[in-house]
């Protein structure tokens, strides 16, 4: 708010002073010494100019502080109720729409994050509900013989997998409530993770070597989905058996964990793209259906965790790397 | 044999758990109705269920009168219910769906089975704990891979899938793909015969393998 710009809106009642000096300094001339118009003209001046320059600059800080509040508020939609009340009439009037407004938008706001929650919750109580009858079934296949129940124990697994995705994207919009981070020993996430997925890793002919140590402070089971989304990755992108090395490093920044392929690789234009939500590359994927939502979501929940998630590719060879920050003694 | 308690809210996950732990020679005892939890058992295996259930009440119960170890089964996912279970006094905490094997496992530590020492069959001594195979030829130190194959056949005392056999070397931390298993079986072939196992271990096609007494 330039001096220029706010004096222009006193134009009137400036002119009008203006002409009042004129006026009363030509009067007082012609009826009694020009002197006493000089002085008269002077004070009046002097008046206006000091009302001017103190108006323009306790505006100035007004409109300072204003500002500082709007730019530092996180969510704007609770402006209207932090902004400092104005004390002109003229400015009440907005004041006032501001507050409606505001009050609309919180309604809105709140109205939509119970929502969420609730349905997060809805999606919570029907995976639920979904792992007892897959606990049965793989209980049911794991103690038959035969090809056909090793199929349907494939296609249970495939259920879970499912089952797991619809839970981790309920949760990953509450990152903050559902993650519990405790020290864990990588090697010991690792192998629960492959054991885990084994089935689904043999039957893809996979293998794979590790060369795990060292700790870090996480969620396990959190850091176990963002792995396994990862082995899925390497055997959907493998070219015949997947060949898959999982490796940790330490270096100044923290503990890094490697997990690499020598599959076709993914193509550079799409490399900047594969944690969009819904992202599916196309080149030579075993299934071509995708729903594009796994490196999402391990690129959501690693941010939650405060891992960096990158990925580097060539064809023959492609490395997802989780950097964990250290934790400074 | 060790006794157990369990209490499992659905029918079909509780008649198979009952089946899984009868075939390997525990007692089962059904805590569903309340009446049991009073009795005598050697482990508990209590079901949460869904948030706001009893089950910490009930594993709570339990800690009051008996002194046995306590495993939540679950399907609950959060980090939360599992911290609950714990401070209930639970001493371990699986979740749904789980490995058979893993379930078993973690009974058979709790209750402090111990391991057997060494498995025979067929005129082939297997010791666990040194990965030993001993016949009528000698003795020899098996790689850990053809320790885990070996005592898998010997267990099963029939035909083993390939499949069966990849993921018990999985099992093993032996993240091996297809080849390496047919590798591995030819080196144990090689093992067997340099300490004169009077045993053939046969590939079966379309199946997997089999270890059969008598030399071909």
């Amino acid at each position: 708010m330039t001096f220029g710009r706010w004096l222009w809106d006193k134009t009137v009642p400036v002119v009008l002073n203006i002409c009042g000096i004129i006026a009363v300094a030509l009067f007082t001339g012609f009826s009694a010494e020009w002197y006493i118009a000089a002085v008269i003209a002077a004070g009046w001046i002097a008046a206006l100019a000091a009302y001017l320059a103190v108006g323009y600059v306790s505006e100035k800080r007004r409109v300072a502080r204003v500002r500082s509040v709007v730019l530092s508020a996180e969510d704007k939609f609770l402006l209207s109720e932090i902004v400092p009340e104005p004390t002109r009439v003229e400015d009440r009037l907005y004041y006032e729409i501001m507050r409606l407004q505001g009050r609309a938008a919180i309604e809105r706001v709140s109205a939509a994050e119970a929502a969420a929650e609730e349905r997060k919750e809805d999606i919570e109580e029907w995976v639920h509900e979904l792992k007892i009858p897959l606990t049965a079934i793989r209980l049911i296949c794991s103690r038959s013989d035969g090809e056909d129940f090793r199929e349907v124990e494939k296609q249970a697994d495939r259920i879970f997998d499912h089952t797991e995705r619809a839970l981790y994207l309920a949760k990953s919009d509450h990152a903050e409530n559902d993650k519990l981070i405790r020290r864990c020993d990588l090697s010991a996430v690792v192998s629960e993770v492959l054991g885990d997925n084994k089935r689904m890793l043999i039957d893809a002919g996979a293998s794979v070597r590790t060369d795990v140590v060292g700790s870090v402070y996480t969620d396990p089971k959190w850091l176990a989905f963002v792995l396994r989304q990862l082995l899925m990755n390497a055997v959907q992108y493998a070219r015949g058996a997947a060949e898959i090395e999982i490796s940790s490093a330490l270096a100044d920044g923290g503990t890094t964990l490697t997990v690499r392929d020598r599959g076709i690789g993914i193509p550079a234009c799409d490399l900047p793209r594969i944690f969009d939500k819904g992202f599916t590359g196309t080149t030579g994927r075993r299934n071509k259906k995708s729903t594009g939502l796994g490196l999402y979501l391990c690129k959501r929940m690693c941010d939650s965790l405060d891992i960096d998630i990158s990925a580097r590719s060539e064809p023959g060879d492609t490395s997802f790397i989780l950097k964990f920050r250290s934790v400074h003694p | 044999m060790s006794v157990i308690l369990l209490i499992e809210d659905d029918d079909a996950v509780y008649g198979e758990i009952e089946r899984l732990l009868t075939s390997h020679g525990y007692d089962v005892v059904n805590g569903c109705c309340g009446d049991n939890i009073s009795g005598a058992y050697d482990l508990a295996l209590l079901d949460i269920g869904l948030p706001g259930a009893s089950g910490y009440d009930i594993c709570e119960t339990v800690r009051r009168t008996h002194d046995c170890p306590i495993v939540f089964l679950t399907a609950l996912e959060s980090s939360e219910s599992e911290l609950k279970g714990f401070a209930s006094g639970a001493d371990d905490y699986i979740r749904k769906p789980f490995d058979p094997g893993v379930l078993l496992a973690r009974i058979a530590r709790l209750l402090r089975v111990p391991e057997k020492s060494s498995v025979t069959c067929l005129g082939i001594t297997l010791d666990v704990t040194r990965m030993e195979a001993s016949a009528a030829g000698g003795s020899t130190v098996l790689s850990r891979s053809e320790f885990l194959l070996l005592r898998r056949l010997m267990e099963k005392r029939g035909i083993v899938t390939r499949r069966e056999l990849t993921e018990c070397l999985w099992d093993g931390e032996e993240y091996v793909g297809e080849n390496t298993l047919r590798v591995e079986i030819y080196r144990l072939r090689g093992r067997l015969a340099a300490i004169g196992a009077g045993v053939s271990l046969e590939a079966v096609r379309g199946e997997g393998y089999v270890l059969k007494g008598g030399e071909k």
